[in-house]
């Protein structure tokens, strides 16, 4: 008697199949156990095994018909075998059970992530796999029956890119070989955010305005300016600064001498009788007063002394011309003037050009030493320090000197080391002797 | 009947009727249990003493409330000579949450610490032992006018607890009753197939101490033996043995088939059994008429039926303190 | 802190006994020649002398009949010691041992204990061949309502002694023939050990080596050893096996990640197999990093020559191996 050949039901939700392609014509010997069509379902596609040997008889369906499960797709039997006219039927019970391949639902292929899979491996092996999302099938064993154990997991969880559980599931997820993904956690781990780089700069740079910024503002014209030239310098000079103590003791009481009597607006400063030696000293050396502009060297005559003046948001550098020319008085009072303006914003911009040597006091502030920033195109910078009170052995008695740091940033280009020595030595003795800076 | 000792007995018509009451009610009580475990309500097995029933009334009649008592697997009518509370045995019968042992004992292993009665023993021969350790308790304790009775019968006597035990109260000088019932059949063993000498009170002599020996069918005859071997031991002579001989109509469980007697046989002790001989002795003597032990009947009948109906109201154990029961606090 | 000063297992056991039969009258003590013979094993030395042969009594040679006369008597009042001379001769007195002194409590509806302790020297190595050398817990672990204690050393055995007689129910308390002369230190103070907790003897990261009785001190030596090579071996002494600490048991076990269990008792069937199963059935399971392995005796009775009853019983060799095979 012909044997019905069936739709087989390959899982427990399965209610129907996909003839996809027929393996054997009418007619044609078959084998038990020999695949004659290719099913599909909706989860994987398969081949169906004859449950008997025989001819096929006849095909009821035809290829890429849907076909409920148990229903007979075709007969098997001996040739010229009469094949039952019921064709719908379903096969009878005890024919069903032999029709069916015995394809588990499990045929479906499974991702392997750990556990399971029939990987011999330790049950802490499998634990800590899984919770680093670490695929056993991945793993090289190490155990004396050829088993996973907990080291070769850890093994392989240091071989691999480092990354967060949760990057690892995700990256299985997605589909993402963590390989190619540069960690940005501690010491290069992988993270979550590393596998969707746009979200992570966003999220970053959300994260980093939370913490760091607290306003932000746009930069003014003159800082635009200041930051550029600030830049500017310090890439393209080479610069250096040598620093000279000054016994400023006498300054300081000429200084007070010369204010005797006179009112606030009329005293002289520090600063003023710094002013005018350095104007000395530049007139001094001539090098001290020399740009470099283009690839020549311009060596200036007129002793054009800068002052930087911090003002809000900003720093300006006013110029004193012609210090050599003016007395102490003029110079005290340009520089005076030039302050207030600055502090204004009043100053006209031939009031901040041509300067050949530019001062920065910042003794107010008790500064010990500090690196000035040349303004180009001048050739050096004075930096004036605080004055500190230090011990002295004078006339072999111990005295209590006033001292002060002045600290030249020179541009090696125009000037040396030696010429920088002589040039703060001069102005050191000017300083020391400081009548001689208004002769 | 045998000779009665104490004439004084006759005149206790309570006391005898409270003897007649009690074996009726044993007898009640085994027929309705058997009865009920025909009807499936009760499970597992039982032992049946019927037949028997002046040995274990008669017995414990002559023990205090005091006394110790150990009873055998076939132990309802000791355990209810003992003053057990008939509804609490009942409902332990049906293993009932509120029976005498919580519903975790059944049939053989009826406990009434209240009552001295140790619990009744599912081990052959296991009592001599338990009994001689209670004996001990008495002993190094002075409890003056206490014994422990242990029950066993024909079968348990040839089992090395058994004689062990006798050994060792006797050695001891303990308080001890070895209480023989001879039913004449271990489960199915006649005694003359198993020993050679089937004077078993001769055990004693032993072991060093005093034999004694009744008509266990004779409830009066088993309470003035048993009453005069407690006087015996009370007065610090050590154990005894009481033999007392009795038949079992019964079969020995559930499963018995009576495949080793005959029809006849049962039925000749049947017609002899200790209530029968008791109302024979009681009507022949005038004490009780044949209406008034026939309103006993009724008393006994009612306190069983009684019983039964607060047994099936009881509620089943809860199986969630099973565990947590294994071990004492 | 009391003083502490050095005793043998023999007489820690003694002491225990001594305090508690002074602290308690109704406490006793019973066996075969205890008296004036001190007990096979000369544990109860002087004891006749301050207790005399009431509460020291002398039996005779009638297991079934003393251990039954421990059970009547605890459960009409008395606190009963009885002492078994090899903890083999159980056999002998199965009944009252498992029968009755295990289900009264149970049995009864809770209506009566079994207040005895069941003292019997347990285990081989002494040349006494196979009936006088098992380690027969087994078959009492598999009765419910024993307790079932093996002490390891002399400050266990003798709080754990203690606490057996003051406890309610019948404990076995088997103590290891060749510990007797072990010594160990103790405070001066009363003290008990509660039933049912075990010890973690020495503290390791490696494998566990879960282990009770003879074989604690067998298990530490190897351990020893293996810390030389900077192998890190847990020890623990579970003490009590029933009630069992299956706690301790899932924690070490959690700890290392490999566990090795050793008894003196026959492998086969043995209580390592309820071990093992106390952490399979748990989610310990997940934290094993190897099989968990076994050492107990051959599947043999305890011959007599000394070679062939050696290697009857682990070695430190075999537990070292066993320990490297999972490590």
């Amino acid at each position: 008697m012909a044997t019905a050949i069936c739709m087989p039901k390959n899982g427990m939700d399965m209610e129907e199949g996909t003839i996809v392609k027929w393996l054997k014509n009418v007619g044609d010997k078959i084998e038990k156990d020999e695949p004659f069509m290719e099913i599909e379902t909706d989860k994987i596609t398969m081949e169906t095994e004859s449950p008997v040997s025989g001819v096929l008889l006849a095909k009821l369906y035809e290829d890429g018909e849907v076909v409920p499960v148990l229903t007979a797709v075709g007969y098997v039997g001996e040739p010229g075998e009469k094949v039952p006219e019921d064709t719908g039927a379903q096969a009878p019970a005890e024919e069903k059970k032999e029709a069916f391949s015995p394809a588990p639902e499990k045929a479906a292929p499974v991702k392997a992530l750990s556990g399971g899979n029939g990987i011999p491996a330790t049950p802490y092996a499998k634990k800590i796999a899984s919770d680093n999302g670490v695929d056993l099938a991945e793993v090289t064993p190490s155990g004396r029956h050829g088993e996973i154990r907990a080291v070769d997991v850890e093994n392989a969880i240091h071989a691999q890119p480092k990354a967060t559980p949760l990057a690892r599931a995700m990256a299985a997820d997605m589909g993402i070989d963590l390989k190619t993904v540069t960690g940005s956690g501690y010491r290069g781990k992988i993270t979550s955010a590393d596998l969707t780089p746009e979200e992570k700069a966003e999220i970053e740079a959300a994260v980093k305005e939370i913490e760091e910024v607290l306003e932000r503002r746009k930069l003014s014209g003159m800082r635009k300016v200041i930051a550029q030239r600030m830049s500017a310098s310090h890439t393209e000079i080479p610069n250096v600064t040598q620093n000279i103590k000054v016994d400023v003791t006498e300054l300081l009481a000429l200084r007070a001498k010369i204010n005797q009597g006179k009112e606030k607006p009329d005293k002289v400063s520090v600063n003023d009788l710094i002013i005018k030696a350095v104007g000395k000293a530049a007139k001094e050396f001539e090098r001290f007063r020399m740009t470099l502009e283009g690839g020549e060297y311009v060596v200036h005559s007129q002793i054009n002394v800068g002052m930087a003046v911090g003002i809000d948001d900003g720093l300006v550098v006013p110029v004193i011309k012609d210090v050599d020319k003016k007395s102490l008085v003029e110079v005290s009072k340009k520089a005076k003037e030039l302050a207030k303006k600055a502090r204004e914003g009043k100053l006209m911009p031939d009031e901040m050009g041509d300067g050949r040597i530019t001062i920065s006091n910042i003794g107010m502030y008790g500064t010990h030493s500090f690196t000035p920033i040349i303004n180009q195109p001048e050739a050096s910078i004075v930096g004036v320090c605080g004055t500190e009170d230090e011990l002295a052995l004078v006339d072999g008695e111990v005295v209590v000197r006033k001292k002060m740091m002045i600290c030249v940033t020179f541009d090696h280009r125009i000037l040396n080391g030696t010429e920088v020595c002589e040039f703060e030595s001069y102005l050191k003795n000017l300083l020391e002797n400081p009548v001689s800076i208004l002769i | 009947m045998g000779e009665i000792k104490d004439k004084s007995l006759l005149e206790n018509k309570e006391f005898l009727q409270e003897l007649m009451v009690r074996m009726m009610t044993v007898n009640k009580f085994e027929e309705q249990a058997f009865w009920l475990f025909g009807q499936g309500l009760v499970h597992g097995t039982m032992h049946l003493s019927i037949g028997e029933e002046a040995t274990g009334v008669g017995t414990t009649a002559a023990l205090t409330k005091e006394d110790y008592m150990l009873a055998t697997h076939r132990g309802h009518g000791q355990a209810l000579g003992k003053g057990v509370d008939l509804n609490s045995m009942m409902a332990e019968i049906l293993a009932r949450a509120t029976g005498t042992n919580h519903g975790k004992g059944g049939s053989m292993h009826i406990c009434d610490f209240d009552n001295g009665i140790l619990g009744a023993n599912g081990i052959v021969g296991a009592n001599g032992p338990i009994a001689c350790g209670a004996a001990l308790t008495i002993k190094m304790k002075n409890i003056p006018n206490r014994v422990c009775a242990a029950f066993f019968g024909d079968g348990a006597s040839n089992e090395g607890a058994i004689l062990e035990s006798m050994n060792l109260a006797a050695a001891w000088d303990l308080p001890v009753m070895f209480i023989l019932t001879n039913n004449t059949y271990g489960m199915s063993t006649p005694l003359d197939r198993v020993v050679k000498n089937k004077d078993l009170k001769q055990r004693a002599a032993a072991f060093g101490f005093k034999a004694y020996e009744c008509d266990g069918n004779d409830v009066l005859a088993v309470y003035e033996t048993v009453k005069e071997a407690r006087e015996h031991v009370v007065a610090g002579n050590g154990p005894v043995l009481v033999v007392e001989h009795t038949y079992r109509t019964s079969g020995h469980s559930k499963s018995d088939g009576n495949l080793y007697r005959t029809k006849e046989e049962i039925k000749y002790w049947a017609d002899r059994n200790p209530i029968v001989r008791f109302r024979q002795f009681l009507t022949e003597n005038k004490i009780f008429t044949d209406k008034e032990i026939d309103a006993m009947q009724e008393t006994a009948d009612q306190a069983i039926a009684d019983a039964i109906e607060y047994a099936k109201a009881q509620p089943q154990p809860e199986v969630a303190d099973l565990e947590a029961d294994v071990y004492a606090e | 802190m009391s003083e502490m000063r050095q005793i043998t297992y023999r007489d820690a056991v003694r002491e225990a006994m001594v305090e508690e039969m002074r602290r308690d009258e109704n406490v006793y003590f019973m066996g075969e020649d205890i008296g004036a013979y001190c007990g096979a094993f000369g544990v109860s030395k002087n004891m006749l002398e301050e207790f005399g042969p009431e509460r020291i009594r002398e039996t005779p040679i009638s297991e079934t009949a003393f251990m039954g006369a421990g059970v009547g008597s605890a459960i009409t009042g008395m606190r009963p010691i009885v002492e078994l001379m090899f903890s083999d001769f159980m056999a002998v007195c199965y009944d009252q041992i498992i029968n009755q002194a295990a289900k009264m409590h149970f049995m009864f509806a809770g209506k009566v204990n079994v207040p005895m302790v069941i003292r019997t020297p347990s285990g081989g190595g002494t040349g006494a061949a196979a009936q006088h050398s098992q380690s027969l817990e087994q078959m009492y672990l598999h009765v419910p309502g024993l307790k079932v204690v093996v002490p390891s050393t002399p400050y266990d055995a003798k709080g754990l002694l203690k606490a057996s007689i003051r406890d309610n129910n019948t404990v076995v308390f088997l103590e290891q023939k060749r510990l007797y002369k072990e010594k160990g230190m103790i405070p001066d103070e009363d003290y008990t050990i509660p039933l049912g907790v075990a010890d973690v003897k020495r503290e390791g990261t490696d494998v566990s080596i879960i282990t009770y009785g003879r074989m604690v001190q067998m298990s530490l030596q190897v351990a020893e050893k293996l810390a030389e090579e900077g192998i890190n071996v847990e020890v623990l002494d579970l003490r009590t096996l029933s009630p069992l600490d299956k706690d301790a048991i899932i924690a070490t076990a959690k700890k290392t990640h490999k566990v090795v269990i050793v008894h003196e008792a026959v492998q086969f069937g043995g209580f390592g197999g309820e071990i093992a199963a106390t952490i399979t059935d748990s989610d310990a399971f997940y934290y094993l990093d190897a099989p968990i392995k076994r050492v107990g005796a051959l599947y043999c009775p305890v011959p007599f020559n000394p070679v062939l009853e050696a290697e009857t019983f682990p070695t430190p060799a075999k537990i070292e191996a066993a320990v490297r095979d999972v490590l």
